[in-house]
Formats: structure tokens, sequence, C-alpha cells
């Protein structure tokens, strides 16, 4: 049986304040199987953003384990978590993150940056995902110069260039109009029809239209929605 | 001939050295693949220039306040490099193994010419030293050219100062003892009169034949006692012969203007001076003369560079301060300023010695642009002044355009660590939420 891409088994994550330690999550269990489109709702500060940061191998969790496509990562080992992140995860951010002085093109290829690579074919592989997300014009335009849709779909082909096991998604639709939504949400559904697993968190709900399967981050834990 | 030409214009290559040329050219491709440049950095610098492109007003600001310091130092360091020259000429015009006896200032009239009978007690008691004396004329014309400074002295003199000999011979014991119509020219009195050896030049009433043609080392220097210095143009009489040519109507003072003992060794002037000094003092005349060694001759340069050197580090160390403060401030408003991209770099797998190198990098790079435009500014500087307008002489050789180059560098490489180290441990988490 093929293990699941992302398994958080027991996950708790608390932040030390003056006041005492703060508790975000608690006993979180989790598996992501391979293909699924994953929605995670839920209210502000419910924790949504912290679960995925651990799912994305971002912050370590402050109880229980992380394992990714059946291998458990030690949170202390910084190279298999770095190895994992590089190779294997895309994340996409509500506030896009794109290098503002560079072009979009240069912005999908620095998904390579920490990576060996041959330069024209990653070049060559941006451009043809550019064009696939109705970007091809904007190419050697500076990113900065690019409505919040376009950049958001400019953050995507980046997570995406490099094919990963696991596309992680947070509120990637929160700053965008309707319309840009749509066609953002019609990027992921594309990638997701290609094979690629899903994960994706927002307090929107009509999201979870996409996702073949919708959780709720409810009392710092997670469930099942009906 | 026209064929082997024309088969090397069509890029055949022929001839017994083809096999050595060729190998010529694989052994410096493989030194220039050797040197190339490896990708990871070709990134890092892309990084970097890519990120101080975004902030072009923040980089000038860093790279004038350091360039200015640079310059400075360069410029202080090229001043201390021209003392240092000057102080080799003067000691080489000079003699590094010579000392000098001349009357004291102010002192009796008595004491203003030295006693014939001190050279000789010199000369006898100082085993090893060459010995000589010489008297100053005053400035006498040849023919239609301008007035050349009359020296007289003795057999020994030309050894005594170490000029070499470029033609002819030295003075001989003869010459003296005679009274012979015979002189000594410098190469630049004999270039403009066009005199050779055995030709003839004639002071006023008084032909003198050339028996030699000295070349004495560098200029009349303003820090010397005219009375040492050499200078490039002037006849050497000898010392008996009376100065006809004088149109003075005092009669001259007996005795020298000058002694001059060469020690044969620098590391001898020391103990030669103190017997010189015990044999000349036990006269009672201690008051009456000055000694000067090439140690006492740089003693106002000495002083003028120890000033300089201190200026120079107490500046060397402000521009460290500021510039590392500068830099410091610089990069941390930068780090702040990119926390998202840093995270978006953790995120993509780079390590925190990658981020940390991305500071230090840029901190290096700034400094390294600070330090070309702090070199080029005096250089430039240099080139368009007149160099004998200047109140100092400023020599810009590699140790003084390099120092300042590593004293900057180093101020950034300590400026940037400690940003460094903040920027590495931004949690990529906090980062990204961060904006």
């Amino acid at each position: 049986m093929t293990p699941p891409v992302l398994h958080l088994a027991n996950v708790g994550k608390s932040y030390p304040t003056p006041a005492g330690p703060v508790e975000v999550l608690r006993a979180v269990n989790l598996q992501v199987h391979a293909a699924e489109f994953v929605v995670i709702t839920g209210p502000s500060g419910s924790g949504k953003t912290t679960l995925l940061s651990i799912a994305g191998l971002l912050d370590a969790p402050s109880t229980g384990t992380v394992a990714f496509a059946g291998k458990a990562l030690p949170q202390n080992d910084e190279r298999a978590l770095r190895h994992v992140r590089s190779h294997h995860i895309g994340m996409i951010f509500q506030r896009f993150h794109l290098l503002e002085h560079r072009s979009v093109v240069e912005n999908v290829m620095f998904r390579y940056r920490y990576l060996p690579h041959d330069r024209a074919d990653v070049r060559r592989r941006a451009l043809a995902l550019l064009d696939e997300f109705g970007l091809a014009d904007t190419a050697d335009r500076p990113a900065r110069v690019l409505s919040a849709g376009e950049r958001q779909r400019v953050a995507i082909a980046r997570a995406v260039v490099l094919p990963p096991m696991l596309l992680i998604a947070d509120e990637p639709t929160g700053n965008l109009d309707a319309a840009s939504a749509d066609r953002v949400m019609a990027c992921f559904r594309s990638l997701h029809r290609q094979g690629i697993t899903v994960m994706l968190v927002t307090h929107n709900l009509s999201l979870c239209a996409y996702a073949t399967r919708h959780l709720r981050c409810v009392d710092r834990g997670l469930a099942e929605a009906a | 001939m026209q064929q082997k030409e024309r088969s090397s214009s069509n890029g055949d290559i022929h001839g017994p050295h083809t096999s050595d040329s060729i190998l010529h050219v694989a052994r410096w491709k493989l030194r220039v693949e050797r040197f190339r440049v490896p990708p990871s950095f070709r990134l890092l610098l892309s990084d970097v220039l890519g990120g101080l492109r975004a902030q072009p007003g923040r980089l000038l600001l860093a790279m004038g306040t350091m360039a200015t310091g640079v310059a400075t130092l360069t410029v202080l360091f090229g001043i201390l490099a021209g003392l240092d020259r000057r102080a080799e000429q003067l000691v080489a015009e000079f003699g590094a193994d010579t000392i000098a006896l001349t009357p004291t200032a102010g002192s009796g009239p008595a004491e203003q010419t030295l006693a014939a009978n001190v050279r000789d007690v010199l000369r006898r008691n100082l085993n090893g030293a060459t010995v000589s004396a010489i008297r100053r004329h005053p400035r006498v014309p040849i023919g239609a050219k301008r007035d050349v400074d009359v020296i007289a002295g003795d057999h020994n003199l030309a050894p005594a100062r170490a000029w070499p000999l470029v033609a002819g011979r030295n003075f001989d014991p003869l010459d003296i003892q005679h009274a012979a119509h015979v002189c000594l020219l410098t190469r630049a009195l004999a270039d403009e009169l066009q005199v050779g050896v055995q030709q003839f030049i004639g002071l006023p009433h008084m032909p003198l034949r050339v028996v030699g043609i000295i070349a004495p080392s560098g200029d009349n220097d303003a820090n010397m006692d005219p009375r040492l210095a050499s200078g490039a143009r002037f006849v050497v009489v000898p010392e008996s012969l009376p100065p006809l040519w004088s149109q003075s109507d005092t009669p001259p003072s007996p005795g020298a203007d000058a002694l001059f003992i060469k020690t044969g060794s620098p590391a001898t002037v020391a103990a030669m001076l103190d017997r010189a000094r015990q044999l000349l003092h036990g006269g009672g005349r201690a008051a009456a003369w000055t000694w000067t060694t090439p140690d006492t001759l740089l003693g106002g340069i000495r002083k003028l560079r120890g000033t300089i050197s201190l200026s120079a580090g107490a500046i060397a160390g402000l521009c460290l301060l500021l510039g590392g403060a500068t830099l410091t401030g610089l990069m941390l408003a930068r780090i702040q300023e990119r926390i998202p991209e840093i995270g978006l770099r953790r995120s993509l797998g780079a390590s925190r010695a990658d981020i940390a190198a991305l500071c230090v990098v840029e901190a290096l790079l700034v400094s390294v642009g600070a330090a070309l435009l702090g070199i080029a500014t005096p250089l430039c500087a240099l080139a368009t002044l007149d160099p004998g307008r200047l109140p100092v002489s400023v020599v810009l050789n590699a140790t003084v355009l390099l120092v300042p180059v590593f004293v900057v560098a180093g101020t950034a490489l300590l400026a940037s660590l400690w940003p460094a180290l903040v920027a590495a441990r931004i949690s990529p988490y906090e980062a990204l939420r961060n904006d």
C-alpha cells in the first residue's frame, strides 16, 4: 500500500508568551494521500496557517511527528527537511512573495535557485508554464507591474515548475477579487487533474467546491467537515 | 615565405613548434577552465546584485561613506610612501655609511671653518674610514652658461661621498700636492657644457682640464644642509688650488666647510661616530660642531611620518568604526525589508549558511565597490594635478592602493557578521507571515 504523502501524528504546537505557553494545535492527526485535493477551513486564529507551516516543514511541531512519503522527518535534521522542502513541496502564499525587481520568468525559475539545474531547460519549462497559465506576454516584465491575480498565478507557476509531491497553498485567493480568484482556482483544479496533491487552507467556504476532502480547524484540532 | 604566411592565415599551424603551441593553448584553456567562477557563486552574485539594484539609494549612501574613508586612507598612505621614498633618496644622496661634520651655526669665527688638522686627526685614528673635506666657493660663471658651484676637495672626496666615476679618473695625491689645474665635473654639467675628459673648461682667469666625470646621486634637497647636499651641477677642484677665479675681495677662509667620514658600512656608523666624537671633543670643542648621520638626517622625516602615521591610524580607526556602523545599519535595514524574501529562500531550500553568505557577500561587494571608487578618486586627482604644486610628495603604488582595500574589506566582513547571523536565524515560518 502506498504511504500517504503527508502524515501528521499527534502533532501539537504551542508558543511561549510572557503569560505562559499558548497552545494553537493539540494532537492533530492527518494523512494526505496522493492526488487528493484537501481544503482546510476555519475561522481566523484557529491554527490553519500554523498547521500548514508544519505540513510544509517551515515550522517544527512542539509534539508529535511528521512523515513525508512514508519517511519520518526528525525536526532537528535540517538537511533532510531542506531536501524535502526544496524537492517535493511547492508552497503558495497569500501575499505571493514574488521578487519584485525580477522578471516574471525569473521569479518562476527561482524555484530552482537552490537546486542543481540546467538554466536553459528550466527557462523553457517556466515559459511553457506561464503560457499554460495565460501569462506568456508578461514573461519578461518585472513582477511589480502585474495585477494581484497575475502575481498569484506566477506564484503558482513557481511552485509547480518543479512538479511537487505536495502543493500547499495558504489563502491563495485571500487578496484577490472574484474573477481573479476563479482564474487562480482554475489553475489549482488543472494541477490537481494532472495528479498533483493539493492542500489548501482558506476561510472562504466556496473554495470547498474544488476539494475532494474538506477538513475544518476546530478547537485546536482537525475534523472532517460534513 | 608567402606560402607559410598564407597557410598561417588559413588557420593551419606548421613548423617545428606546432605541438608546443597546441600544448601551450591547451594549458591555458585548462587554466581558464580551472578559474571559472562556480555556478553557485555566480547565482549568489546575481542574487546580491539583484538585491542591490532594488535599493540603489541606500547602496550609494553606504558606498559613498566608505569610499570617502578609502580615499582619505589612500592619500595618507600615499604621503607616507612619498616620505619613505624621499628618505631613501636623502640617504642615498648623503650616503648610508657617511658621517658629516659641519661647524655649528653661531659658533665662533674660529669654529666656522674646520681646522685642517681635524681631518688629519680623524684620518690617523679612524681605521678603515675614508675621510675628506670640502670647501664651497662662491658660484662662478662658465662661459655663457649659468653660474655653477665650485667645490674644493682632496683626492678622497669622491670616494668619501661615494660619487661614482662615469669617465676618466679621480684626483690623485699629486694633483693635490702640486695644485694641478684639473677638475672633476658632474655628468649633468659635462652634458650641458658638452665637454669630455681631457678637454678644458674655463673658470674666470683659470682654465681647468677635466680629468673625470662623476655622477652624484639625487638632487639638492631642501631638507638637507646645503653644505652637505651634492647637487647635480658643480665643478670639483683640488683644495690646494688658489681661487683665482673668485671675484670676491674677501680671501677664502682656511680649513673646510664640512668633513665627510665614509665608514665603509652602515653598521659601523654608530661606533665610528662615537670614536670620532671622543677624538674631537677631547679638544674641548664639543658644541662647536654639528654631526650629521643618516639617522639625524631622517629625524625630521621620521617625526613627520610619525605624525602622519598617527593621523592615518586615527582616520583608519574612524573609518572602521563609521564605515562598519553604516554598513551594519544598512545590512540590518535591508534584512528587515527582505524578511519575506529570506523566508521564501528558506522555503525553497536555502540553508542558514546560504542566507548568511548573501549578507556577507553583499557587504563585501559594497565595500569593494567603495574601495575601487575610493582609490580611483585620488588616482584621477593625481593624474590631473601637477605633482610639483603639491606641498608633499604622494606615491600611489600597489601596496598603498591595496592596504585601504583590505582594511575596508575587513571592516565589511566584521560589520556583516552580526546582520548575517540575524538573517540566518530568521524562522521561515515567521518570515513568510511577515509582510
